[in-house]
Order: structure tokens, then C-alpha cells, then sequence
């Protein structure tokens, strides 16, 4: 540790504030992180790019200290990291996907959480001007630091945790997919800020899977890929096209091709909604969906779209109307109701209710159809293992990876699971709130390949989406919500991505449609 | 950052080549194996210096010392498995099931046994329905059970020692084979029969996913009132098993046998290795916890050791217990 750089501080300001080198990390016989070099010039704001399981996490839990490297050190701004300790957040601050921000404590309160000046003597007067000016540079002049954080939305929310790790002080600003679940006009307000942060001198990595987000706002872009660093390049050099195929080491189709559309064609109805609702969160809509129809149900957040797909699921008790489904009414006032009817469901948390991580690919697959695998309450290993063999395939899951623990999987191949452990029930109707949240091209393609194959041989296909691109991908139809009831329903084939958008945010369009 | 270097490399053999080892490290078995070399290396020690160790005598001893707490830490092992902590009320249940031993022992054993049985049985109904159905918390609720049952047990016993009519020595003192002691045979009976049910039923595996992630059991259709309440039942009636052990002994009832088992049940489930978070474990595992503690205990006995000296160490192991188990789980991640 003598010898480590972190005798030279202060002499000359340092080119790079973060010097990575030769990190490592392996869990067991899997290796996260091959050797990787990688540093950040000041004042930059600097892409991380990756499918899952790509490395990328693994280097941000390195980097905060939350996951000790195998081999290799860091080096921020001249201090050397202790490796397996927490990072001083004056160093490294990261703004994780997930917020950690508490709905009941002030805007203050939050900002100021877990920040060491703060003593065991919380003095809040004496940190209210600074905060105050913080959060005037960063674009929330309007809120109020007393405010419970509830009464923001997410992107407030998001901005204040970015705020927290301004506040400390960090060199180095880590945001981790802060725009996931942001909506469009959201995001440009994240990155108003992010940019007025960079202007200021802060250091921001950047991580997102929206590629268009990252020509946006970043300088330089580093990919990663199965655990190597495959480039760093200036962004203004870089082609869409080429950061893909950097990204997953061959040529992908293009989005055209991808994206196919079903004709508009004469479908008999499976599922029939009439005057469904649930009071309070959607009003009373009236629905018929094909046989082997994928419809996107979409709208902003608290419009209660993703209530549509919840109360189909069961999730919602309380709802009103009938469903309908193949001709007979059908009740879903719970998850096994709705499973008894065929009607099978893959969350948005994945990590909370889609899968369970510490159980193995093969345990996870067959959860839900464990009475298919049973005889006189024992379980066949056998014929559960040649199921999970089977839906496996159909997902493109190694099968190799059976055996494991889904925690060891990436994003990507757990939200496979996810869905594999839903079709695994041979539904007539699946549902999926978010499909693809926090999934890699490659993987979010499969995915894709195979929903619209199940679609094919009748399955009705329901989905709540907050990605644009993921209703031009799968759906063959669309139906926007906006404040609890449906303003549109459009074929995909015949839609463009612009008026759905449009249609999302604005909802019904009065005067434009009078006009036309 | 050569120190850093250093570091990996002295830490690599600790990933160890030969399969037998690297099974026996895998981080969710590492507190289960190493628990079960201990003993072994425990019961070698005591052979190699205190004499008579392992005379018929003092094995008899530890053996019947473990097998009422044995098949009470299985029981409590369905709870711990299915996420929802312990059940608190083992050592009621088992007191008051002592009475009922001894004033229906005149029946004769196998019917007195089914009635104890059915007790417990009842006792974890009503537990699983509070727990699993109304979802109240664990602890708070089984406490609360406790409460009523040594009430009701006191007032039906009248606070005094009740002496069986009757003939319990088959259990109390009888040997299979004229070897191993029937209370062993039973208590090595239930800890292979619930290994089986776990490892290899729907409800076993079931009461395991629902352990791993309620939410996740909930939305993939799991029928997780049904089971967490069977396993209530299982547990209540393990607890009432170990009562008519503890009341064969001497063909009596008092409402002070079985005082501790609660907690000695909860040390052998945490000292075999099972997860405190539900999920993780295996039945085998409580049952080898409490032989270890049983073997623990004996030894300080043995060596003249007070009571109260057997009570801190059983403190002492499962602190390290839990701190070994929080330092593995912090490993995996």
C-alpha cells in the first residue's frame, strides 16, 4: 500500500479521477470480470454499455464497495480503495435503479440521509440552506424541503437521490438506470440536471439500456461484454449500429425485421372484458381480444394501465365487471383463481415476486405447475426435470443452468425464467407487467421471438409497458389509458410509435381531432 | 493494491479442487457439514479423554437426552423453513401434554398416545389458522398460544403433579432390540419421515419456496395458507411427541417438564444450519443440531460442569451459530 499513488495527491491534479486496474472478480467458477482496466477523465460523463451479465453491475457493486474484487485495484482521485469496504460516498456516491428514498420523511430528511456531517444531533436547520441550493441547481427550485418525498413524482424522487450524492460531495456520481422507469419528459428533466451537474465539474457514469439515452447525454462510452471491456469511445465517433454490435458481438436484425406485424385479421374472441373496472384506479372499459393476439396496454405512470393487467391476474379483488374468457365468465379475485382459469401472470419485480433467486433455474420453471409433477404428493424429479428441460428450450436458457441458483443468472436469463415459469402452465391468456424491464437486446429479441411463437398457437398475450419501443416490437395492437380510461386502440400495423406517444401523454386530443 | 493482490492469491485455495471438499464448502451446506464434523470430532475428543465416554451407560444418556428436544427441533424446523421464525409455544404444549399423558395413561399407552397427539395436533391447527390465515405475526401469535395453553393446562391439572395409572415403560424405558431406546427409534423414525416429506413431496417443496419468497409463492399460485398451516400442525403435534416423552420418563405430568424445550429446539434448528430467514435447511439438519448440543451438554457434564455452565455455553453456540450463519450468507452474495 506504500507504494500505492495514494502518495502523489495534491502535486498535480490528476488526469483520470478514477483509475481501475487489472480487476477481477469471480463467484465460484463463474467470472463476473476478466481482468479490466478502466478509468473516468473529470468533469465527464462517461456511458456504460452491456447486455446483462455483461459486468457492468459487478463493477458498480466493486466500486461502491458492496462486492470485494478478486484481483485488481482502484484508485479515485488518488485514493486507493479499500477493497470489500464500503466507498466513502464523498468518493463514489450511486444512485441505484431502485430508489431508496422514504415516502414519509421530508425532502430534507431524505437528501440528508445517512450523510456522516449530520451528527447523532439532528440539527436539520443547519443544513437547510445548502440543501436549498442544491436542489435549485439541480432542477427542483419548486419543491419545498419539508415536503414529504410521497407527494413527489418519480422523477422528483429520482432527483432527489441524485441530489443526496451531490450533497456529500462524491466525485464520482453513479446512476445506475435512473431513467427505467421514467417517463419521456421525465427523463429530460434527469438529464437536465445530470448535465447541469457535468458543467459544474461532477464525474457521472451513466448506465442505461436505452441506447438513444446514451447518445444523448454521454461523452464517452465504455462496453462491456461477458465480463470484458470490449471499448471506450469518444460518443461522437460511434454509430447506433456499432455500439450494438460492440455491445453484442454480432450483427443484430434490424428493428425492422424484428418487429413483425400480424395483418389485421378476422380472430375469434378468447377474452372479453365488459364494463371492467376498478373503481377508483380505471374507469369501466369494454375489450375483446383475439385468439393469438398480443395487446399492449399503455399509459403513464398512475393512469392505471398496469391496473388493467394486475386485475386480470387476480391481484385485484375488488374490481367490477365480468371477464369473459372463451365464451365463459370467469372470476379472478385471486392469483389461484385466475391460474384456474388459465390465466397465468409474470410480475414487474422480478427479484421480489417473479422468481425465487436462491431456488435453482429447474425448481423455479416448475413452481407453478408443481400438481402436474406430482403423484400422491410426491414429487417426480424426473418428469419435473424433463418439463424444465422442455421450457428451457423454448426461452434459450442453457440447459446446463438448470441446476443452478437463479441469483447467478442475469437479468436477461431470470426474467426468461420468470416467463418460462408462467408458460409453463400452458395458459390460455399470459399476462406480463413490464416484459422486459432492465433486460439486454439479445435476451429482450428471445424473448420476443418466443412470445410471439406462443401467440401463434392461440395464447392471448397481455402486456403493461412503460418502453415505447417494446409496444413497436411485440404488440399487435395497442390501447393507451390516460387518468383511468381508454383514449386509443390502434393496430400496430397501422399505428405509428409517434401517436402513441402522443396519445400517452396527451390522452384525448379535443380540438385536434375536431380539426381533422 | 499489492496488498489487495496478495490477498486474492492467498485466498484462492480456499476454492478447493477435489469435488468431496468443494461439496462439503458450498456455502448453503458450509454451517450444516461443518456441525455434523463437529460432533464427530466432539464424541472422538471425549472417548480420547474422559474414560467411560462412551460406555453403554453415558452414550444411553446422550441419547435419551436428545431425543425429545430431536423430534420438538424438527417440528420447529417446519416453521423456520416456511420463513415465519419459531413457534414459542412447544414448551406449553409439551407441559400440558405431559398431563394428558398421565391421567389418560390408564387407557393404556397407544391410546394415551393418540390423545396427545390429537392435542397437539389441535394446539398447531389453531396456530397455522392464526398465522397462515388471518396472517398475524409468528412469534406475537404463538406466545399469545402459549399463554392459553398453560392456562388451560393449569387449571385442568391444578398446578400439581399428576402421577400416570398405568404402563408407560415402553416408551419411557423400553429398548429396540435391546439396544437402542425407543424414544431414539422414534425421534430417528420422525427426522427420516420428515426429511422424506420435505425433500420429496409437493408440500415439502411448497413449504421451502413459500420460506424463499412469500410474494413470489403467492403470484406463481402456491398454496401457501394450506401449507403454512400444515405446517403449524406438524410442529404442535412434534411438540406434544416430545411431551409424552418427557412425561413416559416417569409416568407423570407436571407443568414444569418441558420448560426450555422452546428454546433448546430453537438452537438445534439454527445450530444444524438452518437459514433464520426461511428457505434453507434441511429436517436432517435440526435433528443433527440437537444430537450436537446433546453432545455439548454431556460433556460438560461429565467434566463436572454446573448446570448453569451448560446453560451459557448453549447460549454461547448459538450466538456463533447465528453469527457463522450471517457471515456465510454474507459470502454468497
Amino acid at each position: 500500500m506504500a507504494a500505492s499513488p495514494a502518495t502523489d495527491t495534491g502535486a498535480e491534479t490528476p488526469r483520470r479521477i478514477l483509475d481501475v486496474k487489472g480487476l477481477r472478480k469471480a463467484y465460484g467458477g463463474i467470472i463476473a470480470l476478466k481482468k479490466v482496466d478502466f478509468e473516468l477523465e473529470p468533469g465527464e460523463v462517461h456511458g456504460l454499455c452491456g447486455e446483462n451479465g455483461a459486468g457492468k453491475s459487478t463493477l458498480v457493486k466493486i466500486l461502491g464497495g458492496l462486492v470485494a474484487p478478486t484481483e485488481g485495484g482502484i484508485v479515485v482521485d488518488g485514493t486507493a480503495l479499500t477493497p470489500g469496504h464500503r466507498t466513502d460516498p464523498r468518493l463514489i456516491s450511486i444512485v441505484h435503479q431502485e430508489l431508496s428514498i422514504i415516502p414519509d420523511l421530508s425532502v430534507l430528511d431524505n437528501v440528508l440521509m445517512g450523510d456522516d456531517r449530520v451528527g447523532e444531533l439532528f440539527l436539520r436547520g443547519r443544513y437547510a440552506a445548502e440543501v436549498r441550493q442544491q436542489l435549485d441547481t439541480i432542477g427542483l427550485g419548486h419543491v419545498d424541503i419539508d415536503q414529504p418525498a410521497r407527494e413527489l413524482t418519480l422523477a422528483e424522487q429520482q432527483l432527489v437521490e441524485i441530489t443526496r450524492g451531490v450533497m456529500r460531495g462524491a466525485r464520482i456520481l453513479i446512476l445506475d438506470e435512473p431513467t427505467a422507469t421514467l417517463s419521456d419528459n421525465e427523463i429530460q428533466r434527469v438529464f437536465a440536471a445530470v448535465r447541469r451537474l457535468r458543467d459544474k465539474g461532477s464525474t457521472i457514469v451513466f448506465i442505461s439500456h436505452r441506447l438513444p439515452e446514451v447518445f444523448d447525454l454521454t461523452d464517452r462510452v465504455t462496453v462491456f461484454r461477458n465480463g470484458e471491456k470490449i471499448s471506450t469511445t469518444r460518443t461522437a465517433d460511434l454509430t447506433t449500429d456499432e455500439l450494438v454490435r460492440a455491445m453484442i458481438g454480432r450483427e443484430v436484425a434490424a428493428r425492422e425485421q424484428v418487429a413483425h406485424h400480424t395483418e389485421d385479421v378476422e380472430r375469434p374472441t378468447r377474452v372479453r372484458l365488459k364494463d371492467f373496472s376498478v373503481p377508483g384506479r380505471f374507469a369501466p372499459l369494454d375489450l375483446k381480444i383475439g385468439k393469438g393476439e398480443i395487446v399492449a396496454v399503455v399509459g403513464q405512470l398512475g393512469s392505471g394501465a398496469d391496473l388493467v393487467v394486475e386485475a386480470l391476474a387476480g391481484l385485484r379483488r375488488g374490481y367490477v365487471g365480468a371477464i369473459e374468457v372463451d365464451g365463459v365468465d370467469v372470476e379472478a379475485r385471486s392469483t389461484t383463481q385466475a391460474i384456474g382459469h388459465g390465466i397465468a401472470y409474470v410480475p414487474e419485480d422480478r427479484a421480489g415476486k417473479g422468481v425465487f433467486l436462491d431456488a435453482t433455474v429447474e425448481t423455479n420453471i416448475t413452481t407453478s405447475v408443481l400438481d402436474r409433477v406430482t403423484r400422491f404428493g410426491f414429487l417426480q424429479f424426473g418428469k419435473a426435470s424433463e418439463r424444465a428441460r422442455h421450457l428451457a428450450s423454448l426461452f434459450t436458457i442453457d440447459p446446463k443452468r438448470l441446476p443452478s441458483e437463479v441469483s447467478h443468472l442475469s437479468g436477461g436469463n431470470q426474467q426468461k425464467v420468470a416467463i418460462a415459469k408462467a408458460v409453463a402452465l400452458d395458459p390460455r391468456v399470459l399476462l406480463l407487467n413490464e416484459p422486459t424491464r432492465g433486460v439486454d437486446i439479445g435476451a429482450r429479441t428471445e424473448i420476443y421471438r418466443q412470445l410471439q411463437a406462443l401467440a401463434k398457437t392461440g395464447m392471448v398475450v397481455v402486456f403493461f409497458t412503460t418502453d415505447i419501443e417494446e409496444v413497436h416490437e411485440l404488440a399487435d395492437r395497442v390501447v393507451t389509458i390516460f387518468r383511468g380510461a381508454v383514449v386509443a386502440d390502434r393496430s400496430c400495423a397501422h399505428a405509428s410509435m409517434d401517436d402513441v406517444l402522443t396519445d400517452i401523454i396527451h390522452g384525448p386530443r379535443d380540438n385536434q381531432e375536431r380539426a381533422a | 493494491m499489492i496488498a489487495m493482490t496478495q490477498k486474492a492469491t492467498t485466498a484462492m485455495p480456499a476454492n478447493p479442487s477435489s469435488p468431496l471438499l468443494q461439496r462439503f464448502m458450498r456455502p448453503d451446506r458450509l454451517q450444516a457439514n461443518a456441525v455434523k464434523l463437529v460432533t464427530v470430532l466432539l464424541l472422538l475428543w471425549g472417548w480420547a479423554t474422559i474414560d467411560n465416554f462412551l460406555s453403554t451407560a453415558n452414550v444411553n444418556a446422550i441419547l435419551y437426552s436428545v431425543a425429545a428436544v430431536g423430534i420438538a427441533a424438527v417440528g420447529m424446523a417446519f416453521i423456520t423453513l416456511s420463513g415465519n421464525l419459531f413457534m414459542l409455544s412447544m414448551g406449553a404444549t409439551a407441559a400440558v401434554s405431559t398431563i394428558i399423558f398421565a391421567t389418560t395413561l390408564h387407557l393404556g399407552l397407544p391410546a394415551t398416545l393418540a390423545l396427545v397427539v390429537i392435542f397437539g395436533a389441535i394446539v398447531g391447527l389453531l396456530q397455522g389458522v392464526v398465522v397462515g390465515w388471518a396472517g398475524a405475526n409468528p412469534i406475537i401469535a404463538t406466545i399469545a398460544i402459549a399463554s392459553i395453553v398453560t392456562g388451560a393446562g393449569a387449571l385442568y391439572s391444578g398446578g400439581l403433579t399428576i402421577v400416570g395409572q398405568g404402563d408407560a415403560s415402553w416408551l419411557g424405558v423400553g429398548t429396540f432390540a435391546g439396544l437402542v431406546p425407543n424414544q431414539v427409534v422414534l425421534f430417528l423414525a420422525i427426522a427420516v419421515l420428515a426429511e422424506i416429506i420435505v425433500e420429496r413431496t409437493r408440500f415439502g417443496r411448497e413449504l421451502r419456496l413459500i420460506g424463499m419468497n412469500p410474494s413470489a409463492a403467492s403470484v406463481a399460485g402456491l398454496r401457501v395458507q394450506r401449507t403454512l398451516t400444515i405446517a403449524f400442525l406438524v410442529a404442535g403435534t412434534a411438540a406434544a411427541v416430545a411431551g409424552a416423552l418427557f412425561a413416559s420418563q416417569a409416568a407423570q405430568g407436571n407443568l414444569r417438564l418441558g420448560g426450555g424445550l422452546d428454546f433448546d429446539a430453537i438452537a438445534a434448528v439454527l445450530v444444524g444450519g438452518v437459514a433464520i430467514k426461511g428457505g434453507r435447511g434441511r429436517m436432517m439438519d435440526a435433528a443433527f443440531g440437537a444430537l450436537f448440543l446433546a453432545v455439548v451438554s454431556n460433556i460438560l457434564l461429565v467434566k463436572g460442569l454446573a448446570f448453569e455452565v451448560q446453560l451459557a455455553v448453549k447460549g454461547l453456540v448459538v450466538v456463533a451459530a447465528v453469527i457463522l450463519g450471517a457471515l456465510i450468507g454474507g459470502i454468497k452474495r
